[in-house]
């Protein structure tokens, strides 16, 4: 459920009780048309009038026990902040039962502790039954209605007065009048029906209501589930895709080596003169290969970086970045004097290229701009990232560097791998957003002075 | 299994209230008189309530189903007796019929005793009528009833009360005869006595 404003339930309930225990003062009419109704039907003795008297008798005390119990049932909620607590419950049934003494006190009505404690057993056992959401008072208010009736009626049953039922100043008058009529013979199967068939409505509308919640459970359970199944096939697909990936990356080292072996042989067999356009032909195809080679081995091992400039890396990133058909205005400002940072340059401009993809896609085709802000701080370096797209829900901050979350139906990789390529730099991101204003992402990396890793390095890449 | 603890809890509360308030005394047997055996009233008469329950009008119907003469005057005072030749007090302390008039429960039982003593004074019969039995056989009526009793001349009332031994010893004591029937419909025959 969601957060409520227990303050608010607690003063509404006070305040149908307050206005349940006063009602009768309230009526006076109502009370002097039943008592005048009763009288009337003895002289004219016209038991039809005496049942029509009946069904204000109902109504009247329908209301006065409905504000009372419903009053009692939302202070009680109130204190225990829990409707499905033991507390709820005991808090409910204390207050209701001290709400009728009070009003029987006040009223002299003597209406029996017996007919409202079942009442309130009814109520509690249909509760137990009734969804614990949003439309839970609307529901709890139709099922306390039908069962009031239902007792009201229950009262008006001679045959019950033996067990201590109906024993309230105006139930007693209606019985007597209708003994001296019919000798109960009407008030005994008439109020039996009502008594039974509202009772039985309230049971049948309170199990329906919880088969309804039932199948509306189970139905998003597997909602759920699917969803799950899905992403989680999602998430198998794009693993045995990188899976190939690195697969068809690592069987290229095999001709890699062969063309090396080769081209090595070849120069060895020429041995071209030094400055010469062949020996400058064989540097030029070294150097190429010895980069494929770096590039295969930064694909292939996280652990692998380089010293590279900033400048180089985000020339690198935009190079590869397709700008040209969106209306996204990039700017890059970077601090004069930057040093070199050691990464994995495959990993971290793909990292890069993720955020500013995902701002790109933010805009949806509209216009928009990407500054990327580049500068040292004690001993590191910030990249960030703003953009002024529709920004972030708040209640996504968390969850956006899970694997597989996505609002866009995508893999939900993208960021979790920026998370995770961040982190292997010993690195930290943060996230700054205002929906509907901006979002800016915050990469801070450490700086290595140079020659620190290069046993790493070079242990992986020898 | 716990959150069914108040449902259990209320029901065994319900069940305490069912046997403390059983009535159980229906089932004892009593002797009384069917009727009177000579009546004692004239008419005309005043059927008037102590303790203003609203089905004092049943009395009134029973009198004009016998073709007797009888007004029925619920807030009757002492001053009112001039008029008539005997008193039918019916009685039933009712919270919400009394609620209706100007006067309390201690004024309904001051006027119930002017009432009876005018009648004591201008040597009419007094006759008490209980309709309600165990129904209103509370406290307050039993005020009323013992205001009523010593200048009572004859007592109908229904064998369905509570402490039936007490009432009928009450009445012994008092000398006044009484009645009690099954149902409110055989009420017609010792009402009847008393003045045919």
């Amino acid at each position: 459920m969601k957060e409520k404003n227990y303050s608010l339930i607690g003063f509404v309930g006070i305040l149908l009780l307050a206005y349940g225990e006063f009602f009768p003062t309230f009526i006076n009419e109502w009370s002097i048309f039943i008592l005048e109704g009763i009288k009337e039907s003895i002289v004219l003795q016209d038991s039809g009038q005496l049942m029509i008297i009946s069904f204000a008798y109902i109504a009247k005390y329908t209301i006065i026990f409905f504000l009372i119990i419903f009053g009692s049932m939302m202070v009680a909620h109130a204190l225990s902040k829990n409707l499905e607590s033991i507390t709820f419950s005991l808090l409910f049934i204390a207050f209701s039962m001290i709400a009728f003494l009070l009003f029987n006190q006040f009223y002299n009505e003597n209406f029996s502790s017996l007919g409202f404690i079942l009442t309130i057993g009814i109520v509690i056992s249909l509760q137990l039954f009734i969804p614990k959401q949003k439309l839970y008072y609307m529901i709890s208010s139709i099922i306390i209605f039908l069962i009031l009736v239902s007792i009201q009626w229950a009262q008006l049953i001679p045959a019950l007065s033996h067990f201590g039922f109906g024993t309230s100043d105006i139930a007693v008058s209606i019985k007597i009048a209708d003994n001296y009529f019919t000798s109960n013979r009407l008030f005994n199967t008439l109020a039996t029906i009502f008594f039974a068939s509202f009772l039985t409505i309230a049971s049948i509308l309170t199990f329906l209501i919880h088969l309804v919640n039932k199948q509306l459970f189970t139905v998003r359970k597997y909602q759920h589930q699917e969803e799950e199944l899905k992403e989680t096939r999602i998430a198998l697909v794009e693993s045995k895709v990188y899976q190939e990936i690195n697969a068809l990356v690592h069987d290229l080292k095999t001709p890699l080596v062969t063309v090396e072996g080769l081209l090595s042989l070849i120069n060895m067999k020429l041995q071209p003169e030094n400055n010469s356009i062949l020996h400058n032909y064989f540097k030029r195809m070294d150097h190429s290969l010895d980069k494929m080679n770096d590039m295969i081995s930064e694909i292939l091992y996280e652990n692998i970086k380089q010293y590279i400039s900033i400048k180089d890396l985000l020339n690198y990133v935009t190079s590869h970045l397709g700008l040209d058909e969106q209306k996204a205005d990039l700017e890059i400002v970077m601090e004069e004097n930057l040093p070199p940072i050691y990464i994995n340059k495959i990993r971290f401009s793909r990292a890069i290229s993720n955020i500013l993809e995902n701002a790109i896609t933010s805009f949806a085709g509209k216009a928009g701009y990407i500054r990327v802000h580049v500068k040292r701080i004690d001993r590191g370096i910030l990249f960030r990232i703003q953009d002024n797209g529709p920004g972030i829900k708040t209640s996504h901050l968390e969850s956006i560097w899970q694997d597989g979350f996505s609002t866009k139906n995508s893999s939900g990789l993208g960021l979790s791998f920026v998370k995770r390529v961040v982190e292997n730099h010993d690195g930290s991101i943060t996230v700054n957003s205002v929906p509907g204003s901006h979002t800016q992402m915050n990469i801070l990396l450490p700086i290595h002075k140079e020659g620190e890793n290069k046993v790493e390095y070079n242990r992986f890449n020898s | 299994m716990k959150k069914y603890i108040p449902v259990i809890l209320c029901f065994f509360l319900s069940l305490t209230f069912l046997f403390t308030s059983m009535d159980f005394s229906t089932n004892k047997h009593v002797n009384t008189y069917p009727n009177l055996p000579a009546p004692i009233g004239v008419e005309k008469i005043l059927i008037t309530s102590a303790g203003q329950a609203p089905e004092g009008t049943i009395l009134l119907s029973i009198a004009e189903n016998l073709n007797l003469d009888a007004d029925y005057r619920p807030r009757a005072l002492a001053t009112d007796l001039y008029d008539y030749q005997s008193v039918v007090i019916v009685l039933g302390y009712s919270a919400n019929g009394l609620s209706h008039t100007p006067r309390s429960l201690n004024d309904e039982i001051v006027r119930t005793g002017k009432l009876v003593k005018e009648a004591e004074l201008k040597k009419l019969p007094v006759v008490l009528v209980n309709l309600s039995g165990s129904s209103r056989a509370n406290k307050n009526t039993w005020k009323l009833f013992k205001k009523a009793v010593p200048y009572a001349d004859y007592y109908i009332g229904l064998k369905n009360t509570k402490h039936v031994t007490k009432l009928l010893n009450t009445l012994k004591a008092h000398h006044v005869p009484s009645t009690l029937v099954n149902q409110l419909a055989d009420m017609q025959v010792p009402f009847n006595s008393v003045f045919r």
